[in-house]
């Protein structure tokens, strides 16, 4: 590591797995998790390698990096909690870049944990008048969302039911996701309807779990090469921000869209370039959303596209090899750090069975409530 | 996108979005199903609102209109009124 360097580079990746977890905490998830991310980097234990250190989440309370470190013993830095909904862990991939590329720090420690309620997730983003009048349901956002991408983009219920086929196919290979059994066409449209078109299958369960990752400035390994996060322009009416109204949005970015184009510009990097990917699947529609919003294919083309098998694990763009979300569950604050372990992996070529070969170039996104979104772009 | 300012909607539009919402919402003092969806009022507003269902055979772009719903108060307390729109 010399003052030269420019990049910033991902020397240590850790995982505490998702899913339930009885009576142990998220700080208890949190020490496993940059233990492991330590480890992983040749740092021994006791060592503070790191000047400041990021922690992402939405559910964990006052001070909540300071006590996964203070457990640790790896305190007196700033540790600085961070909440971007679903975007947290990509919000604190972010400035932990910036501060390296910046000068002000050789190398940070970026983690984030959640324990969250099985359910509908309860959020202080919607007004007390709002939960009050059932405004609060969120699957009920997404069904509209999933109608909407039915309509205008050629998409139907068994592409939304062959994306989660394709996604609990590749968790059976993750020992870090919650499920880990396939299922078939038929189990996902045979499930409960929660909010039509979204059956039970079609959408990821909230849960527990830990992530981390080390940022050093250097040029070598794997590099995260953009972390960029963006909101939503006023006027969308069915996006993560749960608006109460909105506008004709043809002509509006997305806030996907909009992390996405400033990622590629900061990286150099194109759709075109991609050779994984790692995204927002909270429900089946929402995957197949992103296919458009990341331009990685033109929109409403998302249903022929899913149709094509582009993103199974041989397709020429594998599309959430780790299971995505709907394997692993969604911790909020871990979740975006948890689809950039994965895709350090898959670029250290050591995924195993999940292996998606000659992987070089990766992108992980997700969006959430604000709504902020971000996208991470990697490559060795 | 202009400055925001209070405007007066129309209590007619057309339906472009709507399920149904089968588990109550955390805090709704209404209970599930209920109908849910969007409409868009004539200068093109789009409004999040609950509809009166069964929302089953409700068609893209059809007439709707304001309408009020009574939801019991939370611990007994007075009914808490608010709107949804009626085929």
């Amino acid at each position: 590591m010399t003052a030269a360097n420019k990049g910033v580079e991902i020397t240590g990746i850790g995982i505490h797995p998702f899913g339930r977890w009885g009576e142990k905490t998220a700080t208890e998830m949190g020490v496993d998790a940059v233990r492991a991310a330590l480890a992983d980097a040749g740092v021994g234990p006791g060592t503070r390698s790191f000047q400041a250190a990021f922690c992402g989440t939405a559910y964990s309370g006052v001070a909540a990096g300071h006590k996964v470190l203070g457990a640790l013993a790896l305190t007196g830095i700033p540790i600085v909690d961070v909440e971007a909904g679903c975007a947290s862990g990509g919000a604190a991939l972010m400035l932990a870049a910036a501060a390296i590329r910046a000068g002000q720090y050789d190398s940070v420690l970026v983690f984030g944990i959640e324990k969250m309620p099985k359910g509908i997730i309860r959020s202080s983003f919607f007004e007390p008048w709002r939960e009050e009048a059932g405004l609060a349901a969120t699957p009920a956002y997404f069904a509209l969302r999933a109608q909407r991408l039915m309509r205008e983009s050629g998409v139907t219920k068994e592409h939304l039911a062959r994306i989660v086929v394709k996604n609990r196919r590749n968790g059976v290979h993750n020992p870090d996701a919650m499920f880990r059994k396939e299922v078939t066409v038929d189990d996902v449209l045979g499930s409960r309807v929660v909010c039509e078109p979204l059956h039970l299958f079609m959408l990821c369960s909230p849960n527990e779990g830990a992530a981390a990752v080390v940022l050093q400035r250097g040029d070598g390994g794997v590099q995260l090469r953009a972390a960029a996060l963006r909101s939503h322009l006023p006027g969308s009416v069915l996006g993560e921000a749960t608006p109460m109204s909105g506008v004709d949005d043809h002509d509006l970015a997305p806030p996907s869209t909009l992390a996405a184009r400033a990622a590629y510009e900061e990286a150099g990097i194109g759709p075109t370039d991609l050779d994984v990917v790692e995204c927002q699947d909270t429900d089946a529609a929402r995957e197949l959303l992103a296919y458009e919003e990341l331009e990685l294919c033109p929109r409403g083309t998302a249903g022929a596209w899913a149709e094509s098998g582009h993103t199974g694990p041989t397709g020429p763009l594998p599309v959430n090899p780790s299971g995505g979300l709907l394997s692993k569950g969604e911790p909020l604050g871990a979740s975006g750090l948890g689809q950039v372990v994965e895709l350090v992996r898959q670029l250290r070529g050591s995924a195993g069975p999940r292996q998606v070969e000659g992987a070089r170039i990766a992108l992980a996104h997700t969006v959430g409530r604000g709504a902020n979104a971000s996208v991470t772009l990697l490559s060795t | 996108m202009p400055d925001p300012e209070p405007v007066e909607l129309s209590p007619r539009g057309t339906l472009w979005g709507w399920t149904t919402v089968t588990a109550t919402p955390p805090g709704s003092l209404g209970e599930a199903p209920f109908g849910f969806g969007v409409v868009e009022l004539p200068d093109g507003l789009r409004i999040v609102t609950r509809l009166a269902g069964p929302v089953d055979h409700y068609e893209f772009g059809q007439p709707m209109h304001l309408g009020f719903v009574d939801l019991p108060g939370a611990d007994d307390g007075d009914p808490v009124t608010t709107w949804e729109f009626h085929p």
